[in-house]
């Protein structure tokens, strides 16, 4: 592991959660850290730590995945908000199926990329915004009646959780991006976020921010 | 006494359904402790949920490599909050799926079961389970291994029973297959190269890595291009095996006109110059790869020491046969071993 980068800014923020979710689901949480790095082709060190991740990730390591504590911590909450983790592939189990598949970790892009090293190296599930397209702090909630979602024509279902800022949501949790909120090209600022659940130490929370914010820096 | 005894009031006194149900909270009044109740056994139903998932996840890890199993349980559409009922839904989901997956795992344990005892079984009698062949995915391990009951030395194994079972050396490459035998240089080739490179070595500098590769394709593709056509004869365009085949049959007929001896020896010197021009043709075919002749060839052999054992000695009939046998047997595993080699790797080759 390098040493922390010079220009990292802020330790990771914790993020806000509706009452009425987190008297549910103790344990939920969401913390965000910003990092000054625009989207657009991985790097060549990027790429090839890609390719080494890709060397150490085999058909055990697959296998047992769904045994080790936070991919089966992510497995669990998935079951207790209505996702059949089979289907609906928690982050980290899509990124391993996805390797399986194409036999390696595919280059994206740089903040995919990153997304991708530290979400497999930790097993936490990462988001990435804009962060210029932020407003306040991020959290997780249910949302309103008739609320929509950017990019959605219909409105979604009442109660769903979402990833929201201090205004509106910018993705439903695991699911879809708002439009517009996602990275994209002419990002400067990349919000990470980290959505832990119980099972999941706060420590590999910070620790996978830090994985990708490197990367990303890389 | 009459302190120790239930007052009976009808007001307080409920029904049996009723008994089984908690009160509803009065009207007006709220409802957060009766949120809460449910609260608690959605945390319950939350518990036995992630108890469960684990003992899925376990069952996936045991029953690699076994395939066809399903592990999916239905979702409810979310991500959103569970009632109760919801969460009981998925709970009894789970339950199910951990049965009906114990259940395929013990029918798969005893088909694998039944599989060892058949490898068993055929190790210590193969002859009484020809061709029968067991993959490793039957006996639930990884791996391409197999137990295959097969004859030694080919058809003369399978003549005289020799059975035995072969363990494969397991999965292929990932890189696929081997090339043809064409492309693979024999010891031969591989010395002289070695020669022909210490030899470079000192007499100057070394074709780049990608020249020697089109050296290299180039030879294979030229080596590769006499199997697709007619191999020529040492005599290159005269037809000698013609008009070979020719005076053969002008003296079969001529032997037919003529009295005996003089006609028999005829058709005998014809009958053998037919043979002999057909055997030219079959040899020649056969070493070039470009059609097999196994078992003409073969007979070539087993025949002439059939005929000169029977005719020519005093050895009982019955070794004669056997004699014969044998020779028909092992010259036609040398001609298909030669036939492979120059072919690339068939058995055989049929060409109109």
């Amino acid at each position: 592991m390098t040493d922390l980068p010079d220009q990292w800014e802020a330790a990771p923020e914790p993020g806000w959660i509706d009452p009425a979710l987190a008297e549910e689901f103790p344990g939920l949480s969401i913390v965000s850290t910003t990092i000054e790095a625009t989207a657009g082709r991985s790097p060549e060190a990027l790429r090839e730590r890609l390719r080494s991740l890709s060397d150490r990730i085999g058909g055990a390591q697959a296998i047992q995945l769904r045994q080790q504590p936070i991919p089966w911590a992510y497995r669990v909450f998935f079951r207790h908000i209505g996702l059949d983790p089979d289907t609906t592939r928690t982050p980290v189990e899509q990124l391993i199926f996805d390797r399986i598949h194409d036999g390696a970790f595919k280059s994206q892009n740089r903040v995919d990329d990153a997304l991708t090293i530290a979400m497999v190296e930790v097993g936490v599930a990462l988001r990435a915004f804009d962060g210029d397209q932020v407003e306040g702090r991020v959290g997780l909630r249910l949302s309103a009646e008739g609320e929509g979602l950017e990019g959605r024509v219909s409105a979604l279902p009442d109660g769903t959780i979402v990833i929201a800022d201090e205004r509106r949501p910018l993705g439903i949790l695991f699911d879809r991006t708002a439009e517009g909120r996602g990275v994209q090209k002419g990002t400067e600022r990349v919000l990470l976020v980290a959505i832990g659940v119980r099972g999941v130490p706060d420590i590999a929370l910070e620790e996978a921010l830090w994985v990708a914010g490197s990367a990303l820096r890389a | 006494m009459a302190l120790l005894e239930h007052p009976e009031v009808e007001e307080v006194r409920l029904t049996p359904q009723e008994d089984l149900v908690p009160p509803a909270p009065p009207e007006g009044l709220d409802s957060v402790l009766y949120e809460h109740d449910e609260r608690a056994a959605r945390a319950d139903l939350r518990r036995q949920i992630a108890a469960m998932e684990l003992a899925l996840a376990r069952l996936f890890g045991s029953a690699f490599p076994r395939k066809g199993i399903e592990f999916a349980v239905a979702g409810l559409g979310g991500p959103r909050l569970l009632s109760v009922d919801e969460l009981e839904q998925v709970r009894d989901g789970l339950a199910a799926r951990i049965g009906e997956v114990k259940a395929d795992l013990h029918d798969y344990a005893l088909a694998e079961e039944s599989n060892r005892q058949l490898i068993e079984r055929m190790t210590a009698d193969p002859a009484a389970y020809k061709w029968v062949r067991v993959y490793n995915e039957d006996i639930g391990e990884p791996g391409c291994k197999n137990w295959h009951v097969k004859p030694r030395l080919g058809p003369l194994g399978m003549l005289m029973g020799w059975w035995r079972v072969k363990i494969s050396s397991g999965c292929p490459l990932a890189k696929g297959l081997r090339p043809p035998d064409q492309l693979m240089p024999t010891k031969r080739q591989r010395r002289k190269r070695r020669r022909r490179q210490s030899g470079a070595q000192t007499a100057g500098p070394q074709p780049s890595a990608v020249a020697l590769d089109d050296q290299q394709r180039a030879r294979a593709a030229r080596r590769r291009a006499p199997a697709d056509q007619r191999p020529p004869a040492l005599w290159g365009d005269f037809p000698m095996s013609e008009i070979v085949v020719f005076v053969g049959i002008l003296l079969l007929i001529a032997g037919f006109f003529l009295s005996p001896p003089q006609g028999f020896v005829m058709i005998a010197v014809g009958l053998a110059l037919g043979s002999l021009a057909g055997l030219e043709l079959s040899l020649r075919e056969h070493f070039a790869g470009y059609r097999s002749h196994t078992l003409v060839l073969a007979a070539a052999v087993g025949v002439p020491i059939f005929g000169v054992l029977f005719a020519a000695t005093q050895v009982p009939v019955p070794i004669c046969i056997a004699a014969g046998l044998v020779a028909f047997g092992g010259s036609a595993w040398l001609f298909t071993n030669a036939f492979r080699r120059r072919s690339g790797g068939a058995l055989f080759r049929l060409r109109s």
